[in-house]
């Protein structure tokens, strides 16, 4: 019996233990969350402050600041703008640079800047040297580099325009003065005698017949004629004039029919006038008269009438005499064309 | 349309036609070639450069007698030269290339003269001097390569030359005969091709 009693006080106790730990738990964590508050409630300002914030809402000026903090701001005002020298003007004036933006040193400027902070001289490894003197010899043209090349080019492009070489020069000239075939080869002569000949013909046969035509059209001042038009729209169009023609419209022929009829019709009324002209007017007694003969021109043609037929050239020499004899005939046909022109008889 | 056609025909057929009396022999073609100023210049040109030839060849300076008639070869022409300018460039042509063969240029000068036989196409003097000229090329040829002992090549170049020669007498001959009117009906205005 009495042992069934020790039983249940412990089990009482037991219970009466976890309430008691439940307890002081909670306890525990209430007095930790007033610390936590208390913690994170802001101080209560003192005096100073306060009247400090008050003056900084009403827009006033802070009047209670000790004469000693004055003089330190002071000092260090006049210290930032140069007049005097406070330990603090260093710092403020960094603090200052570091608020604006400052322009991106490259790496050559830097390794100065540190080097100079560093209160040391700028030293060049060993085997930088040994490579800017390689590259430097490479440059004079007495040894090689990898980068001499780039180096060269970098050179040119910063250096001005090299002058030109005699036959650049010579091209040049001959371009200015119209004689712009003296410094072409034998084959550039070639091409050139075919690309005229393309061009002369109507054909498409040449790669550059195109270009050549579009070149000339651009730089041609004088009007186009009619054969010119149409060589130029035929070789536009190639085999499609045909169809369009075959497709013009019904009007377009009704207002030439209109035309052509317009037309008919003054040359009936100017023809029956001519005739009665003709017939008994002034005209026909002008027609009567002899009419001077039309200027006539000395054509060019072949020099070989001016030589014995019978003699034959010389290999070597008398072309000289030859070009006299061409020169002389031929200055002679040319006044009596200009006095024909002027109608000199 | 048909009408319209109809009346422009009447028109047409009552227009008379009105004598002009223009001598047909007297037509000046606005197409045809005459001497003008452009000619006369080209041919002036051509006989100061012959002249600086000259000079050139006298003091011993055959390189540059070649340079001066060079730029007269070598200046741009129209399109269709007139028959004046062609036989110009061609004996021009013929003269560069007898330089040329005696400085040892053989090839240079065969350019030469087939440029020149390419103007000079009719059967002329100046025709038959290229050819003539194309036979002292491969004479002059023939006798360096005999000189070299390329017998083989030397035997060509002598045929070549024999052959040219030929052919130069043949186009004289073709020339005096059409000269004399005795060339016979076949041979008169047939080309020197």
């Amino acid at each position: 019996m009495s042992k069934d009693k020790d039983q249940e006080g412990r089990r009482l106790r037991l219970i009466e233990s976890d309430a008691s730990a439940s307890d002081k738990r909670e306890a525990e964590a209430e007095a930790a969350s007033r610390a936590l508050v208390a913690a994170l409630r802001p101080s209560p300002l003192d005096e100073v402050d306060h009247e400090a914030l008050l003056a900084l809402t009403l827009g006033d000026e802070v009047v209670d600041i000790p004469a000693e903090e004055r003089r330190a701001a002071e000092h260090l005002r006049l210290a930032l703008e140069g007049v005097e020298a406070h330990p603090l003007a260093e710092l403020a004036t960094s603090l200052r640079c570091c608020r604006e933006p400052a322009a991106t040193l490259d790496e050559e400027h830097n390794e100065q800047l540190i080097a100079a902070a560093l209160r040391q001289e700028l030293v060049v490894a060993e085997p930088e040297r040994r490579q800017a003197e390689r590259l430097m010899l490479a440059l004079q043209g007495s040894g090689q580099h990898e980068l001499a090349d780039f180096a060269d080019t970098l050179r040119l492009a910063h250096r001005e325009a090299r002058p030109l070489t005699v036959a650049d020069n010579e091209a040049m000239l001959a371009l200015t003065l119209g004689d712009a075939a003296s410094s072409f080869n034998e084959a550039e002569l070639d091409a050139a005698d075919e690309l005229r000949r393309a061009l002369g013909s109507d054909g498409d046969d040449h790669p550059l017949v195109q270009l050549a035509c579009s070149l000339r059209a651009a730089t041609a001042t004088a009007e186009l004629d009619e054969l010119s038009v149409e060589r130029a729209v035929a070789r536009a169009m190639g085999s499609k004039a045909e169809p369009r023609r075959a497709r013009r419209p019904a009007a377009r022929v009704m207002l030439m029919s209109s035309i052509a009829a317009v037309a008919a019709g003054l040359m009936m009324l100017f023809g029956s006038m001519a005739i009665l002209e003709t017939t008994s007017g002034p005209s026909a007694r002008r027609d009567k008269e002899p009419t001077a003969p039309r200027a006539v021109m000395v054509e060019a043609r072949s020099t070989q009438a001016l030589f014995d037929p019978t003699t034959r050239f010389a290999t070597k020499g008398g072309e000289s005499e030859r070009l006299g004899k061409i020169v002389a005939a031929r200055a002679a046909d040319l006044r009596a064309n200009r006095f024909a022109a002027w109608g000199v008889k | 349309m048909l009408l319209a056609l109809l009346l422009f025909g009447f028109a047409c057929a009552g227009e008379q036609p009105r004598p002009t009396g223009d001598d047909p022999g007297n037509c000046v073609c606005a197409q045809e070639a005459v001497v003008d100023p452009a000619l006369l210049a080209f041919l002036s040109k051509a006989r100061a450069l012959h002249g600086q030839a000259d000079i050139a060849e006298r003091e011993g300076k055959p390189s540059q007698a070649i340079a001066f008639l060079q730029r007269l070869v070598d200046a741009p022409r129209p399109r269709d030269p007139s028959p004046e300018v062609r036989e110009v460039l061609a004996d021009t042509l013929a003269r560069i290339a007898e330089l040329r063969s005696a400085s040892g240029d053989f090839d240079g000068a065969t350019k030469d003269i087939k440029r020149g036989l390419k103007l000079a196409r009719e059967r002329t003097h100046y025709r038959g001097r290229l050819v003539e000229v194309l036979g002292v090329v491969e004479k002059r040829r023939y006798e360096q390569l005999l000189a070299d002992g390329q017998e083989h090549e030397a035997k060509q170049a002598k045929e070549r030359s024999i052959k040219a020669f030929q052919n130069a007498i043949a186009i004289q001959d073709a020339v005096i005969r059409e000269a004399l009117a005795d060339a016979g009906g076949s041979d008169s205005g047939a080309g020197g091709r």
